[in-house]
């Protein structure tokens, strides 16, 4: 007897998952297994198990010096993509004339190819005799690429939001910005912190906006991207593996924490 | 209890406008430079405002632009549609999870996203090479007993590197979308005697549609553009439209032309959006079908 | 944003002035110069010695190309955004001097402050951009490209082997690799077909070359974009030969690799790049010290020795042993080999387009 119909299925689902997950995090593997070789050349053979590119990235203020530039500009951009992108969705649950114009213009800085909106950025900067930095220029490029994407992110979620509660709220006679605060806000926080999670990833990852304009500090991509154009680059899977720790570092302190506000209220 | 009754809270255009304004600066603006610049003309000497059509005219009677154009276009829509497939399960699993385990899955599908792409990419190389890691197992387990050429550099390695960058993007608006879905629909579905491939047609799916049309949206506009991927995995005929437009300002100085190039390319996906918007609900999602 | 460009400025400012004016205290500020080049030149180990001899930090920008580094010169703001760069040399004449006198976009060098740029090698002489008596640019390093391939796997004594023809003998099919460039490809191949003169190719000549191009297209194994990619499938074997840069061949027979390169019949691709001042350069004086030390001997033998790159200067090649100027290909000039210099092409946007059409092929 089927006692549960759906059994089947679920195991499908979990065995999918766990796939995903293998295929997703192989690769990674691979970078860290290849963070241990000894060689010049990233690849295989492994010539032979050392710990010594681990060294030279500690040992490299430039490399150092690159992550905290790329974690800065990357709070910063989400901190203000996130909010605008916010304002845009609770707009958009409202009926208004030029809604689609609205969209369309949203959309934009997704639609321009990232080289073309470098350049464009450069020149625009070249003419307003703006220096390049990293939380002028960059963080103006940074904003821009990932805006549409916290947008697409975020909307989904404000759209499905109930409603009746509300309604209810409104009822009782409460102020919109106690509704706003006390009720919607909570509710939509995980969309919220997902949407600025994803945000910075965006951020952290983008190079070809950010060659353009950068100036003397460079995010991670950039200082990569320097490092392979015209030489080896042997201690790069050991940065890609530190940074993954620290990473990971983060999100357990991050579920710590949210682990203690959860009992504390 | 009709929608028009309550009016969400908020003022719209209050809301909206420093996303407006910094649209208009940022993103307006560079586009309209970007239709400008495809007009003037570029030689050696740099780039001058003498207005010129030969950009457009080129595209026009060049076939090589509108084969890469179209075939990008293919590309972007294939890897759109796979990594959808790929990505629904996903989506749907975690919204299965609870407590600990949903967050510790939902940081484990970012962490691969913040090592760089340049990472990401090239790790593909010892992996699937001829002396990569995949051949290397099978010839050690004796399947084989010459390395297999063809799992890199062709049209199908950039699907695959192209899905893998781009997961991310399509499980995360899907999820927040199934996210919301009151589980006791499916629950009453079910009861109902709905098979699961109903509940997944007529429940899930047209409840999640804006979490599908925005993943759809964010991978097609990434892939249509792509130039990494294709040039790195893609063997000798890795090549798209990205990649000429890249050429134009990385190779060649001739920057009104990577300029046409791109906004040929704009016009197009602007147009494809309309055109499917209406069909696919794009519309009636984001705009309530009005407007 | 203009107003914290200020502030910053009017801190600096009062910073350096509170500085200088301290009684007693002589205060040499090291000044920073921001320059583009080719990272490959400032290698970590040869940094100190220009640095340390002028006193100034040189801020080098993300590289992305030579065609990049001119195009930002051209760029609105260009002139007065940088300090120092470097090109090649023939891709950068044209637009460095501009179309008519007086249309320059670099500064005319004051040759009483880079003494060294008067002793270079006899070749290079030629090669400095010069206009109306008045000094532009000056050559500081060369090289060449050639095919970087494993002896193990072919024979270094064939005469195939010694030709372009090497990359696409259906003899190596699958096993060669060509660089995703549509510039040096196509001259390669060109080269291979017997063209003596490739970068004054008419659109008949490229027509042939591409479908040239396009029948060998399926013997090469991947068009590589990148050094360590292009490194790594030699080390690895996924390929046996491969269109290759000195640098290239130096960190492979390091590896202890069997690899050299070949010195092609039919023309050795030879190429130098230049050093040149923007215009309107915020700090002139530095980059001109910059400048000297870089046509300089102890820089000279200090890149030599550690990248294999040749540099200009006469009294570098004079210092090395005759036994490492062969090593390093000094004297090329001397072995009676066929260079051909790499330039730009006359219509580089059909060049491109060409290497479209072969990859959409």
């Amino acid at each position: 007897m089927a006692r549960d119909p759906f059994r089947a299925w679920k195991l499908a689902l979990w065995t999918y998952a766990a796939t995903f997950f293998f295929v997703l995090y192989a690769p990674l593997v691979m970078i860290a297994v290849l963070s241990f070789n000894g060689s010049e050349i990233t690849g295989f053979p492994i010539t032979e198990l050392s710990l010594r590119w681990y060294r030279t990235v500690l040992a490299s203020p430039r490399l150092l010096a690159a992550f905290g530039h790329s974690v800065t500009v990357g709070a910063a951009a989400a901190l203000i993509a996130t909010a605008l992108a916010l304002g845009l969705s609770l707009a958009f649950r409202h009926d208004f004339r030029g809604k689609g114009t609205l969209l369309n213009l949203v959309l934009v800085p997704m639609v321009i190819p990232g080289i073309i909106g470098g350049i464009v950025l450069l020149i625009f900067f070249g003419y307003a005799e703006v220096r390049s930095s990293l939380m002028s220029t960059v963080l103006v490029a940074h904003v821009n690429w990932v805006l549409p994407f916290a947008f697409l992110t975020l909307y989904p979620r404000v759209h499905r939001f109930d409603q009746t509660l509300e309604e209810a709220a409104m009822d009782l006679g409460a102020h919109p910005r106690q509704i706003f605060l006390r009720i919607v806000l909570p509710i939509i926080r995980p969309g919220i912190i997902a949407t600025a999670l994803f945000s910075f990833s965006l951020s952290f990852d983008e190079f070809i906006r950010t060659v353009f304009v950068v100036g003397e500090e460079r995010t991670v991509p950039v200082q990569f991207w320097t490092m392979i154009v015209d030489r080896l680059a042997p201690e790069l899977p050991a940065m890609a593996v530190m940074i993954i720790l620290v990473s990971m570092a983060a999100a357990l302190l991050g579920f710590a924490y949210a682990k203690r506000a959860d009992h504390a209220s | 209890m009709s929608d028009a009754a309550v009016k969400p809270i908020g003022k719209p255009w209050l809301l909206a406008s420093p996303a407006v304004l910094w649209l208009l600066v940022f993103g307006l603006a560079p586009l309209v430079f970007m239709v400008a610049m495809s007009f003037w003309k570029s030689t050696i000497f740099g780039t001058r405002p003498d207005f010129q059509l030969g950009n457009y005219a080129r595209q026009l009677t060049e076939p090589l632009y509108g084969t890469l154009l179209l075939k990008s276009l293919r590309i972007a829509a294939v890897s759109t549609l796979i990594a959808l497939v790929v990505s629904y399960p996903i989506a749907y699993f975690l919204t299965r999870l609870r407590g600990l385990w949903k967050s510790v899955f939902i940081i484990g599908l970012f962490m691969p996203f913040w090592t760089s792409y340049v990472v990401r990419t090239f790790v593909w190389l010892p992996i699937l090479g001829r002396a990569g890691a995949i051949n290397a197992t099978l010839l050690w387990l004796g399947v084989i007993d010459q390395p297999i050429d063809w799992l890199i550099y062709n049209e199908g390695t950039i699907y695959l590197g192209l899905v893998y960058v781009y997961t991310l993007f399509m499980v995360l608006p899907i999820y927040l979308s199934l996210d919301r879905i009151d589980p006791r629909l499916i629950e009453a579905a079910v009861d109902l005697g709905a098979r699961p491939w109903s509940v997944l047609w007529r429940i899930l799916l047209p409840l999640s549609w804006p979490g599908v049309l925005s993943g759809c949206i964010m991978v097609f506009l990434l892939g249509v553009g792509a130039y990494v991927t294709p040039r790195l995995l893609g063997g000798p005929s890795g090549i798209m439209y990205g990649n000429m437009i890249a050429d134009q300002f990385l190779n060649n100085n001739n920057w009104a032309f990577g300029a046409a190039l791109g906004s040929t390319l704009a016009l197009v996906v602007v147009i494809l959006l309309l055109v499917t918007g209406r069909w696919i609900g794009i519309r009636q999602v984001f705009t309530g079908g009005r407007f | 944003m203009k107003r914290r460009g200020f502030l910053k400025h009017s801190t600096q400012a009062l910073g350096a002035a509170a500085l200088a004016g301290i009684p007693g205290m002589s205060f040499a500020q090291q000044k920073t110069i921001t320059a583009v080049f080719a990272g490959v030149i400032l290698p970590d180990k040869v940094r100190p010695i220009v640095e340390g001899g002028t006193n100034v930090r040189i801020n080098n920008l993300p590289y992305v190309s030579p065609t990049d580094t001119v195009a930002k010169l051209t760029a609105p703001g260009g002139t007065s955004r940088y300090d120092f760069m470097v090109s090649v040399t023939n891709f950068m004449r044209g637009p460095l001097l501009g179309e008519r006198d007086g249309q320059e976009l670099a500064m005319a060098l004051d040759t009483s402050k880079v003494p060294n740029a008067a002793k270079l090698l006899p070749l290079f002489q030629d090669q400095i951009i010069r206009r109306a008596g008045k000094t532009y640019a000056v050559p500081i390093f060369w090289g060449y490209d050639s095919v970087i391939y494993n002896r193990k796997k072919i024979p270094e004594e064939a005469a195939l082997t010694q030709s372009w023809k090497v990359l696409f003998d259906d003899k190596y099919a699958g096993r060669v690799a060509l660089r995703d460039d549509a510039h040096q490809s196509i001259a390669a191949a060109a080269l291979a077909m017997g063209h003596k003169k490739p970068f004054e190719m008419d659109r008949k000549d490229l027509g042939d070359v591409t479908k040239f191009l396009i029948a060998k297209k399926k013997n090469f194994r991947t068009l590589w974009t990148q050094f360590g990619e292009a490194v790594n499938m030699m080390s690895s074997g996924e390929v046996d030969a491969m269109y290759g840069w000195i640098v290239m061949r130096a960190v492979l027979q390091r590896r202890g690799m069997d690899v050299t390169n070949n010195w092609p019949s039919d023309g050795l691709l030879f190429w130098n790049q230049a050093a040149f001042i923007p215009k309107n350069a915020p700090n002139a004086n530095e980059a001109h010290a910059v400048l000297n030390a870089m046509c300089g001997v102890e820089y000279g033998t200090a890149l030599t020795r550690e990248t294999e790159y040749l540099v200009t200067s006469a009294g570098t090649a004079a210092a090395l042993s005759p036994a490492d100027r062969t090593k390093y290909g000094y004297d090329i000039l001397e072995r009676g080999l066929n260079l051909v210099p790499l330039a730009w092409p006359k219509d580089m946007d059909s060049w491109i387009e060409a290497w479209g059409r072969v990859k959409a092929a």
